[in-house]
């Protein structure tokens, strides 16, 4: 019983992990300036990014981003000097958001929020080193965000939505039970369950010029029933793995986010961030998995997650009435001790540069562009301390296109400078 | 436009860039060619309870071998079997190599075991001789006992030695035709498994140094020859010697009270459940008793005898199926002493010492590499072949990595290790 639930936990347990899994592409605008976004209230997407500063948005407007993510892994294994790639599919994470009010003078403003802040899709394919560890993982998360947000005297804007999510999670790996044709035998998870939480913010005017926000992205829980997990294995066990139904327990991270954002001039913008992820708050545990088997021995579980920051830069400068530039940099801690890197989340500390801009179209439309280069550090487990005893090294890196388009439903007149706060 | 050009051309240059290089590979110091492999049926290839085509191939000093060749390193040949089945004489009878497969008990249950293949015509051939024409780098023979390393007429008591047509001379003199630069060495196992196994005579330790002295000196006379010698591990922890139960006398009331009756007076009890089977033991006051939790029993007894030959219960299992306390503690003693003359003879030899043992030890607790978990265990255990005493590909090639460290460590070399999840693994039907 133990046997089997252990090597499913471990199977499971590191599928989502850190910066690598956490996805900073909830809004073109501020991927284009290192993903800052909790402090400066650039159209409908900050209901992810602070539901407090909505009520500071000026216009209903509609706001739907999209990204190509294009992530790239290479492994050395330790001694063999082998190199391995990591396929590197391409996902698509996607993020919409709709805000609205009677009045733009109203002091409160709802929204919608529909985004992916996790994902994954990683294939080290079927017969690589490592294959009993990890062979391919995808982990999609959409967050449903209704969100009301309200300002006080047009200085202090407070605002809060409900999360509710849905996951969906496959993960396949090798099991070392070979088949007459040498192929090696497979499990293969998957999974489907939804939670709910939420997302608070709070926005400062405190100078024309100056601006703090913080928001808190609540951990949420998922549990469901729906998950399957498939062995294909040799005919003589087929007795001893049965396909089984697995309940899932997942909990994705909490987040505190606080931000500065400081206007030395009204065509410029600074902001920093700061993310502070409760990874130590992350499981992810597949149970009630009740057929016994000693056949394999259980696997060693890998320890807990810390957590971890992340620190952003980022800028903007309008060039003119169409056009304003964005640009930014962050730096993303891992959040996956010594010992317990997984191919499935290659964790490292990853630094990125970041590019945007926007095109302003008349009143009514704008389009926005972004682009991120994630370089992941190379890190290196050992053979005797990693807990699966995969020792090698990890390197990689990532690109992430993102393109939106902001639909403005408002009638109001359009200000030479972008959404920036009323004078209180 | 100029700006969508420039990322195109940034996600084209990291699409097609290598992340991270090779580390440069190199044989530093360490001679490579002849390279010449001495040592029992681990060398030779013997797995699967049979010398086959595939063990030979995935044997340690085949692997070593392949591994060398990508520093520099020349040809090793072996004698291959012409019969991928390979052969084995029991009782003097051929037989071909252990498989996982399908039988009926005498219960007329279908139970998964390792099966003997069948008997072809290249079987015979395999006795004979041998695909792979010589010099040979592997001298590894099956069952090679140290005091058949001077032994003239060898085939006449190690079959396997016919095939490599080198009938007319010793084994010491055909190794040292060979003029070996590069040697490795693993000797004494079958000198231990022959008496834990077949009760053969012991091989007293000193008797074993005094063997394996004209070896080393043949091989040490040219002093720019790099020579590897391994310890032996405790065979008592091989799978043969734990995979039949202490107590797997499965009673029921009435079958225990049948037992308790025929034994009465004998000091011996059974109930309901598991018990301690019922051995031969000529000094115990009846001639039988009880087996103890910390005694062995070997894999060659007959299961069927046990299932349905009352073995165990009202007929005592015969003293050659079991390893005693005595015995036991004999055959680790023999192991530890053989290992202090071995490392005593590497320091007097100039000899690299490889400490195989060190290699066993870590599967008592058992360890993961790349996250298939090697322990003592049969079949899922990963490292020992079907036979349970004889190491799986994936074995063979830990141990060859054993080797490839020291030289790496003693010579200033870096040749690549052996990937051992990428060697074939056991197969099951």
């Amino acid at each position: 019983m133990r046997g089997l639930a252990s090597i499913l936990f471990m199977f499971c347990s590191s599928a989502l992990v850190a910066g690598g899994i956490q996805l900073a592409l909830q809004g073109v605008k501020q991927s284009g300036m290192g993903g800052t976004g909790i402090s400066n209230p650039l159209d409908a997407s900050t209901i992810y990014f602070n539901p407090g500063a909505l009520s500071f948005t000026q216009k209903n407007s509609l706001n739907l981003n999209a990204f190509m993510l294009l992530p790239k892994f290479q492994f050395r294994e330790e001694g063999t000097n082998k190199l391995y790639k990591m396929s590197s599919g391409i996902t698509i994470p996607f993020a919409g958001y709709w805000s609205w009010n009677t009045n733009p003078k109203q002091h409160w403003k709802i929204g919608l929020g529909v985004y992916t802040p996790f994902g994954t899709n990683i294939d080290w394919g079927s017969t690589w080193a490592g294959r009993y560890v990890a062979a391919n993982s995808k982990l999609n998360v959409y967050h449903i965000q209704p969100t009301f947000s309200y300002n006080i005297g047009n200085r202090v804007g407070v605002g809060a939505g409900f999360v509710y999510s849905l996951s969906s999670m496959e993960q396949g790996r090798a099991l070392p039970l070979a088949f007459g044709s040498g192929v090696d035998g497979q499990i293969d998870l998957s999974s489907k369950a939804n939670g709910y939480g939420f997302n608070a913010g709070l926005l400062v005017h405190i100078t024309p010029k100056l601006d703090i926000g913080a928001s808190y992205k609540s951990a949420i829980q998922y549990k469901g029933s729906k998950g399957v997990v498939n062995y294909t294995v040799p005919d003589a066990l087929t007795d001893s793995f049965p396909d089984a139904a697995v309940n899932t327990n997942m909990q994705l991270p909490w987040s505190v986010d606080i931000g500065v954002t400081y206007r030395p001039e009204p065509r410029l913008a600074l902001s920093i961030d700061v993310n502070y992820v409760g990874w130590s708050a992350y499981k992810n545990v597949v149970n009630d998995f009740a057929q016994p088997n000693s056949l394999l021995p259980a696997q060693p579980l890998p320890t807990d997650l810390n957590n971890a920051a992340t620190i952003r830069l980022g800028g903007s400068y309008d060039i003119d009435s169409t056009f304003t530039l964005r640009a930014g940099t962050y730096l993303d801690l891992a959040a996956v001790p010594d010992g317990t890197v997984s191919p499935l989340a290659p964790d490292a500390n990853r630094f990125a540069i970041t590019l945007g801009g926007t095109m302003h179209s008349g009143d009514r439309f704008e389009l926005d562009l972004s682009f991120t280069y994630i370089d992941s550090a190379r890190r290196t487990e050992s053979q005797a301390d990693n807990y699966a005893g995969l020792g090698g090294t990890y390197k990689g890196n990532a690109i992430a296109i993102g393109l939106a388009l902001n639909f403005n439903l408002g009638k109001r007149p359009k200000s030479t400078t972008p959404e920036t706060l009323a004078e209180p | 436009m100029k700006y969508c050009f420039f990322i195109l051309l940034l996600v084209l240059a990291s699409c097609n860039k290598d992340l991270l290089d090779t580390e440069p590979i190199d044989r530093g110091v360490l001679p490579l060619s002849p390279y010449v492999a001495i040592g029992g049926s681990e060398t030779a290839g013997f797995a699967d309870g049979a010398l086959h085509l595939q063990a030979q191939q995935y044997s340690y000093p085949a692997l070593i071998a392949r591994q060398l060749q990508q520093v520099g390193g020349g040809r090793f040949a072996q004698p291959l079997t012409i019969d991928s089945g390979g052969f084995v004489l029991l009782d003097g009878q051929l037989n071909s190599r252990l498989k996982l497969g399908y039988k009926f008990d005498c219960k007329g249950n279908e139970v998964i075991t390792p099966v003997r293949g069948e008997i072809t015509a290249n079987t015979l051939a395999s006795y004979t001789s041998s695909s792979e024409s010589g010099p040979y780098g592997n001298w590894g023979l099956p069952f090679l006992k140290v005091a058949q390393i001077q032994e003239q007429n060898l085939s006449a008591s190690n079959n396997f030695y016919y095939r490599m047509g080198a009938d007319t001379t010793t084994l010491l003199v055909a190794i040292n035709n060979r003029n070996p630069k590069l040697f490795t060495i693993w000797l004494g196992m079958e000198d231990i498994l022959d008496n834990a196994i077949n009760q053969a005579p012991e091989v007293a330790p000193i008797n074993f140094y005094n063997y394996l002295v004209p070896l080393l000196d043949s091989l040490t006379q040219d002093t720019s020859a790099a020579g590897f010698i391994a310890t032996l591990p405790d065979v008592t922890a091989f799978p043969f010697f734990n995979t039949i139960p202490y107590n797997a006398l499965l009673l029921d009331q009435t079958m225990a009270d049948a037992l308790n009756q025929t034994y009465a007076g004998t000091g011996m009890t059974f109930k309901a459940g598991n018990n301690a089977m019922v051995i031969t033991d000529p000094t115990a006051p009846s001639g039988k008793r009880q087996i103890l939790p910390t005694e062995k029993l070997v894999l060659s007894l007959p299961l069927d005898s046990l299932k349905c030959g009352n073995w165990g219960a009202q007929v005592p299992v015969s003293a050659r199926y079991v390893l005693d306390v005595q015995e036991l503690e004999f055959l680790r003693y023999q192991v530890e002493n053989y290992n202090f003359f071995i490392k005593d003879l590497a320091t007097n030899k100039g000899l690299n010492v490889v400490d195989i043992n060190a290699l066993y030890q870590r599967l008592d607790l058992g360890f993961n590499i790349n996250g298939q978990v090697f322990n003592n265990t049969m079949i899922y255990g990963g490292f020992f072949s079907l036979d349970g005493i004889n190491p799986s590909y994936r074995g063979a090639a830990l141990i060859a990595n054993e080797f490839i460290r020291v030289m790496n460590a003693n010579y200033r070399a870096s040749i690549p290790l052996v990937s051992i999840g990428q060697q074939p693994g056991i197969v099951i039907p």
